[in-house]
């Protein structure tokens, strides 16, 4: 599948299985003059132990309310609830995906973390005011 | 005109919930035009992270020797309104000034990183976080 981007800021995708669980979260940060444009190529399969996983994208969050996603040329939102159907979701899971609320990843068992991965928003939003404090 | 000074840059950063068998590569671009006037290159760079940890799934199971690259490979493409005309290359890291080149309408920074699969006896812990940047001036020719 294409991701595409257009203009700055932080694209949050994440990756669900058919029980509306986040097998994969992809952050993707573009930078650039206006009219920066970004693309990505990621498979709609992921392998577990179980086999195959068939993963339907969900368009989680963006920093720029300016930036505009589609994956494979299409609105996310449409994308998104379409492949839920193909994948087998339920009508729930179906409807959260299309409104982005799926959850964040959480790493189960032994392996690799990352500690602790607070919303850039409010940390902004907590600098910002400290910053201000200063003034 | 000439769009001056301009950085390009992207980052991906992967984490998944649950071990698996297969991390799908990284493969992204990042683009903007140009105005087709005299552009040089000052810098591309790139970073990576990860931590990446195997598993047997199964009793007895031995664990393939593995290693993975430090870094993600970087190079920026100049391409020109004529198609005929090769684009320009210019692989990372490099911080030192590329020569002028004149005409081109396009630059595009491209990041790859390997995936990885493993067999059924084994799964993979990882979280990686790439990014790359390029620096580059646009001056009128």
């Amino acid at each position: 599948m294409e991701i595409a981007i257009i203009g700055q800021g932080e694209v949050v995708i994440r990756f669900i299985d058919q029980h509306g669980d986040t097998l994969l979260q992809e952050r993707l940060v573009v930078s650039g003059p206006p009219g920066v444009q970004a693309l990505r190529y990621v498979p709609l399969s992921i392998g577990t132990v179980g086999g195959p996983v068939g993963v339907a994208p969900v368009l989680s969050s963006l920093s720029n309310r300016q930036q505009r996603v589609t994956f494979d040329g299409e609105d996310p939102v449409r994308f998104a609830r379409r492949r839920c159907t193909a994948i087998g979701c339920n009508a729930s899971v179906t409807r959260n995906a299309a409104r982005g609320k799926v959850p964040a990843p959480v790493p189960h068992g032994a392996g690799v973390v990352s500690v602790s991965d607070p919303s850039m928003r409010s940390v902004l939003r907590a600098a910002s005011s400290r910053v201000r404090g200063r003034r | 005109m000439a769009k001056g000074s301009i950085m390009l840059q992207i980052a991906v950063e992967q984490t998944f919930s649950d071990p698996v068998s297969n991390v799908p590569e990284v493969w992204t671009v990042v683009f903007a035009a140009l105005d087709s006037q005299r552009t040089v290159v000052r810098e591309i760079a790139s970073e990576k992270n990860q931590g990446v940890f195997l598993m047997g799934t199964q009793n007895n199971v031995i664990l393939p020797e593995f290693s993975i690259s430090p870094d993600v490979a970087t190079d920026v493409w100049l391409a020109f309104n004529d198609l005929q005309r090769p684009p320009l290359i210019l692989h990372g890291p490099s911080h030192v000034s590329s020569p002028p080149v004149d005409g081109a309408a396009l630059a595009l920074l491209r990041v790859r990183d390997f995936g990885m699969t493993a067999d059924q006896h084994v799964t993979i812990s990882t979280i990686r976080r790439v990014g790359s940047h390029v620096y580059l001036d646009e001056t009128i020719a």
